[in-house]
């Protein structure tokens, strides 16, 4: 009973007043539905792409005649390099190339010369019109190769390879995607991402009112009361559960009815998931302020271990963006292992389909809890750190 | 004097607590580092063999005439296709009779992804007819694009070669393959090993350049700004601690007080600017362009844009902690606003952009360390010095307006 008060407490405390409405359940609201308009939006997934064509031929025209086909870019023509740098550094384009002059005359003669792309930051999209234009080029090669070939000695007529890049454009072999929409939605790793960030910052502030407790010896009068050690233990962690499970509740539910983004995942599940994360989420709240005493310092030693994890757990961008060496260290980071699980969930797993990630995530829970329960002890007040 | 003994004793204060020293040296070159490393990998080689292989099942109709003994009956160089090194690294390949026996595997997850090829696809490809595959992607989204990508790239290449069949007639196409393949050069798909794109680089003066730039500098402005934060802490702690009524005993002026600290914390972020500057130099190897007197004061505009914004908002607001989440608030909305996290192809929010800081600091770095001339980057300083004078302004009338005691 006691420990249900002081939970209530805590509660009241961190999310009772204005600021706590505000910057708890509200913002995290706000930056969620920001983040699930601009991916669902058709600007953010259409990527802007530069491009200087000093060609002018034949070979370059159905180089971007079958690059504006493919779904997703939108081709912008700069008169010059210099111009398409500019685009580029004002961000008005994601990444830009250049078709170098003698491009057409380099694919008939067998010699292509390289197209150049150019990129402020590489991501997703400059990755992908990399490998779409190095298709394309390939594709150019080995038709003009095909022509000058089927022409033998008496050297390519012009019209051959325009009729072959005229039929090729013509795409009668093609794939059509059959979608049982088995994978997860996209934007979901992102979306659950960023949930999972405010989840973190909201339990450390929760626990930073633990640290504040015990600096002020606030901890050490309750300790004097005629309230058991466990029950104080229990009540406070009890406190800060239950102020991540409303943000948590109010997050899923304003995402599923109010946004109306479905990821296709059992609503008692996605909870399970998320509320496993945030046991984590306490447990290395409470461990980092373990270390720090100062309850000031404390939330900025949060801010230490938040957005390296984050970043590394693949909270902002997929995982497979990454080396190798760091996706082996996303391992160790419980964000990876909620994405995960979240992902499969949203591809049709049930709770049996999850067990690993939950599991992996209870016993990091487990072992954090146990060290950060350290943060307990009254008999430390403020120290100097 | 008094100033800089209060100037003093602020920076020594900061640079004794661990939790500080962490959160301002360390922090932003983990950052740096991990953005760097996370995303400018070369993704041409390495960044794609981290994919897992995946299982795919390939569904053909059965031959009715051939008993089914034919292994993967589509022609076309299919079997060769997917036997390739290069690809059978990446897909593991099953033959099945039907396309609900896929599907099944599929929905239980025992296949990542599914192609069915139609039973006439063979024929139809030879007349010159339209034909199409369907792919069925599974559970896993970078199998899947993974998958696609290479029966995409099979099917384009097929689509072209029916083009030339077309186009040339099919007696000289299929010499011409035969001619190709006898000269050692793999017609149907093509050499891999030689590439037709060129990563190029920004700079001016056709140095490399790479993202590990543009994060050092976003990240630079906005840890710069983030001292603001310490200084807003600085300055209320002094009030909730009540050592502020003991410093007014002292005879010194609360001006000097309050110039001190900021002097203490600008002189802070300057150490933390150089410690990034330096550290990214040395041990990532950025290079932050030619002409240091201008970055030196990039620098020194942001900090003090960084000082007045805590200045500003300490003063107004009634609380310490108000301050605090105000202060982090306005960091994080301006460099989501400037691109700083990741660049947004929106007209709006590249407007809103233009009011920010962050904005006009990023372009003139960028500029910089893109080798453009010094004429070109005072552009940019010029625009972060008006903001800055805006900012010095507000904070002086905030300073007269409110003041700095109990």
């Amino acid at each position: 009973m006691s420990s249900l008060t002081i939970a209530w407490n805590v509660i009241r405390r961190t999310i009772g007043t204005r600021k706590g409405i505000l910057g708890y359940i509200l913002l995290p609201c706000v930056v969620i539905a920001l983040v699930i308009a601009l991916l669902g939006r058709e600007e953010m997934t259409l990527q802007q792409i530069a491009y200087v064509d000093r060609d002018q031929g034949m070979a370059s025209a159905f180089l971007l005649e079958e690059l504006a086909g493919k779904p997703g870019y939108a081709l912008q023509q700069y008169e010059d390099e210099a111009e398409m740098k500019e685009a580029l550094l004002s961000k008005k384009a994601a990444v830009g190339f250049t078709i170098p002059a003698g491009f057409t005359e380099g694919v008939r003669s067998g010699g292509v010369p390289k197209l150049l792309v150019y990129d402020l930051m590489t991501n997703e999209a400059t990755f992908t019109l990399r490998i779409s234009l190095e298709g394309l080029a390939r594709g150019l090669a080995s038709s003009a190769g095909l022509v000058k070939a089927a022409a033998g000695e008496d050297g390519p007529s012009g019209t051959a390879l325009g009729d072959v890049l005229r039929e090729t454009g013509m795409h009668r072999v093609t794939a059509v995607s059959e979608d049982l929409r088995l994978y997860p939605r996209k934007g979901l790793s992102t979306v659950t991402g960023f949930t999972l960030m405010f989840l973190m910052s909201l339990i450390s502030s929760s626990v930073t009112q633990i640290v504040e407790d015990r600096s002020k010896r606030t901890l050490a009068r309750i300790f004097s009361a005629p309230v058991r050690a466990w029950e104080i233990a229990a009540g406070n962690f009890l406190g800060s559960f239950f102020v991540g499970i409303i943000q948590i509740a109010v997050v899923l539910l304003l995402s599923r009815w109010v946004l109306r983004y479905d990821a296709g995942i059992p609503l008692h599940l996605h909870f399970i998931v998320l509320a496993t994360f945030m046991l984590v989420a306490m447990g290395i709240a409470s461990a980092a302020a373990g270390l720090i005493r100062n309850p000031q310092n404390a939330g900025m030693l949060n801010n230490l271990i938040i957005t390296p994890t984050c970043m590394i757990g693949g909270c902002f961008w997929p995982l497979s963006f990454m080396p190798e060496y760091m996706q082996k260290a996303a391992n160790f980071v419980p964000q990876k292992w909620a994405i995960q699980a979240v992902e499969q969930l949203s591809s049709g797993s049930s709770l049996g389909g999850i067990g690993i990630p939950l599991l992996i995530l209870a016993l990091m829970a487990f072992v954090l809890l146990i060290i950060g329960s350290a943060i307990l002890r009254p008999s430390e007040g403020q120290a100097r750190g | 004097m008094k100033l800089w003994t209060i100037a003093w004793f602020e920076l020594r204060m900061l640079t004794r607590t661990r939790a500080v020293v962490l959160n301002l040296f360390l922090l932003p070159m983990v950052l740096i580092f991990i953005l760097g490393n996370a995303l400018s990998g070369n993704f041409t080689d390495g960044g794609e063999a981290a994919v897992e292989q995946a299982k795919v099942i390939i569904v053909e109709p059965k031959t009715e005439g051939t008993a089914g003994q034919r292994e993967l009956g589509a022609g076309f160089g299919l079997r060769e296709f997917l036997d390739a090194p290069e690809i059978s690294q990446r897909l593991q390949t099953e033959s099945i009779g039907s396309r609900d026996d896929a599907v099944r595997a599929l929905i239980q997850g025992n296949a990542d992804f599914a192609v069915v090829i139609p039973a006439d696809f063979e024929e139809r490809v030879m007349a010159g007819k339209a034909a199409t595959w369907e792919l069925i992607p599974g559970k896993d989204s970078m199998k899947n694009q993974a998958a696609t990508m290479v029966f995409q790239a099979y099917l384009d290449e097929v689509n072209r070669v029916q083009a030339a069949i077309i186009a040339l007639g099919p007696k000289a196409a299929v010499e011409a393959m035969g001619a190709m393949e006898s000269m050692g050069g793999r017609g149907a798909v093509g050499s891999p090993e030689t590439s037709y794109v060129e990563t190029a680089s920004l700079n001016a003066r056709g140095e490399t350049y790479s993202s590990f730039q543009y994060y050092a500098a976003s990240m630079l402005i906005m840890f710069l700004l983030y001292s603001s934060l310490s200084a807003s802490i600085s300055l209320s702690e002094e009030k909730r601690t009540k050592t502020l009524y003991r410093l007014n005993a002292m005879p010194v002026s609360t001006l000097e007080i309050f110039l001190g600290k900021i002097a203490g914390n600008s002189l802070v972020a300057f150490l933390q600017a150089v410690v990034i500057i330096g550290g990214t130099t040395w041990f990532y190897g950025v290079d932050w362009g030619r002409h240091l007197g201008l970055l030196v004061l990039i620098c020194v505009l942001v900090i003090t844009a960084s000082m007045m914004l805590a200045i500003i908002i300490t003063l107004l607001s009634g609380s310490a902690t108000v301050a605090r989440s105000v202060v982090v608030t306005v960091i994080v909305i301006m460099t989501f606003l400037s691109g700083g996290f990741q660049p947004l192809p929106i007209e709006l929010i590249q407007r809103m952009g233009e009011f920010t800081v962050n904005h006009w600091a990023l372009q003139a770095i960028l500029r910089l360390m893109l080798g453009e001339g010094p004429d070109e980057v005072m552009k940019y300083v010029a625009m972060l010095g008006l903001c800055c004078l805006l900012l010095l302004a507000a904070g002086i009338v905030s300073y007269r307006k409110v003041g700095y005691h109990e």
